[in-house]
């Protein structure tokens, strides 16, 4: 439930809702299988999803989470890595601006690490966007295709 | 956004481009926080934690219980909150809502990410584990709750007393002393008006913000940290509310 709430929240800062008065945008998030990182990855897909409906919105977010695994920063936690790490810091980020949309974390960390732990999540995010850029590619070129099968061009 | 808070909000959005709150408070400073200890009785820890209007009440209490399967050689905590409909007319009855969950989620957070307690010196013996319960109740709601539950939390905890038990039972009337803590852990709000973050909001910055960042601390270590809201936060921002977050933090651990 504070899930959902952060994930809203999230997505309250980049969907043009003006577009849409007196709507409700339901945003269903199922995990399948769980190994780490889930709520960031909830995050990806969703902005991919709602790009995907055509829904207006000033960004397209992408989070990744970063942690202290063995006194390191490091990006991306597998489940086993999360359960022996010392901390986890999910964050999304609106790449656009680099301003963070979710930001939460846990464990013990110095300024020092949290700061890195931010500078690192802004590298992932860059690829994490791309990789977000080409799935909706993917699939408008895959439709463009069929569309001129159709029209047996 | 109910149009009264658009209002509130409007006015604070003025009042903060001459940099001015409506009580007068600077940017960065606490309302006046009262710490009562041992108001519950029956509790094993109690604390009644007032920051401005808002009072909260936390109380802890033992049981025994079976330990997570993942965490077999750890005791149990958890962490409850009740925004009960006498601590405001926005509270309703009924099972917690979002805010509530959010509440105890991120006060749990704090205190467990910090390792203050030992939940490996709750156990009891192969099968059986001692449980702690905070609760955390909400009786006059006046903005800020999370630092000012968080607080009422932590000053419960530095209370409380460590049950006697034997034959895997807990002998009520019996305590071995305290229960030991670690570092001390206190939360620091800041709700975000803008590009203006203030301080411990009160009710009417708590109504009209465009969002919060909450970070938790030891007198070393940032354990936990919460951004709630729409509103976005950035990495230069960030780095200046963890700086204060530590000062006004130790002002904090040092009133418990």
């Amino acid at each position: 439930m504070e899930l959902s709430k952060v994930i809203r929240e999230t997505f309250e800062n980049v969907v043009i809702a003006e577009a849409y008065p007196k709507t409700q945008i339901d945003i269903y998030i199922e995990i399948l299988q769980s190994d780490g990182g889930t709520r960031c990855a909830a995050v990806t897909a969703a902005a991919v999803a709602l790009a995907d409906a055509g829904i207006p919105m000033k960004d397209l977010v992408c989070a990744v989470a970063v942690g202290k695994i063995d006194g390191e920063v490091a990006a991306d936690f597998s489940k086993d890595e999360d359960n022996y790490g010392q901390s986890d810091m999910p964050i999304a980020i609106a790449p656009r601006n680099g301003d963070m949309l979710l930001f939460q974390m846990d464990g013990l960390l110095t300024k020092d690490e949290v700061m890195q732990g931010i500078g690192m999540v802004k590298e992932a995010a860059k690829i994490i966007h791309q990789k977000q850029v080409d799935a909706l590619k993917a699939v408008y070129d895959r439709q463009s295709q069929m569309a001129e099968l159709d029209l047996g061009i | 956004m109910e149009i009264l808070n658009e209002l509130k909000r409007d006015t604070i959005m003025r009042m903060l481009a001459e940099g001015k709150r409506a009580d007068g408070r600077k940017l960065d400073e606490f309302r006046t926080v009262r710490i009562q200890k041992n108001v519950l009785p029956n509790a094993e820890g109690s604390a009644l934690c007032q920051i401005g209007k808002t009072q909260v009440i936390a109380g802890l209490k033992f049981d025994v219980a079976t330990p997570y399967a993942d965490r077999p050689d750890e005791g149990v905590f958890s962490t409850g909150a009740e925004l009960v409909p006498l601590g405001s007319h926005m509270f309703e009855p009924g099972p917690p809502n979002e805010d509530a969950i959010e509440l105890a989620r991120v006060v749990d957070r704090g205190i467990r990410s910090s390792e203050t307690i030992d939940l490996k010196s709750f156990a009891i013996n192969d099968e059986k584990v001692l449980a702690l319960y905070l609760d955390l109740w909400v009786i006059d709601y006046g903005g800020n709750l999370i630092d000012t539950a968080a607080l009422a939390a932590m000053a419960a905890l530095l209370q409380t007393k460590m049950p006697k038990v034997e034959d895997a039972k807990i002998i009520r009337s019996e305590d071995v002393g305290n229960l030991k803590i670690g570092e001390k852990v206190v939360a620091c709000s800041f709700s975000k008006f803008g590009t203006h973050y203030l301080l411990d909001p009160a009710l009417d910055e708590d109504l009209g913000m465009d969002g919060k960042v909450t970070i938790s601390t030891t007198s070393k270590h940032v354990c936990a940290v919460q951004k709630s809201g729409w509103a976005s936060t950035n990495e230069k921002d960030v780095s200046d509310l963890v700086d204060l977050a530590f000062e006004r933090g130790n002002q904090l651990r040092s009133l418990l």
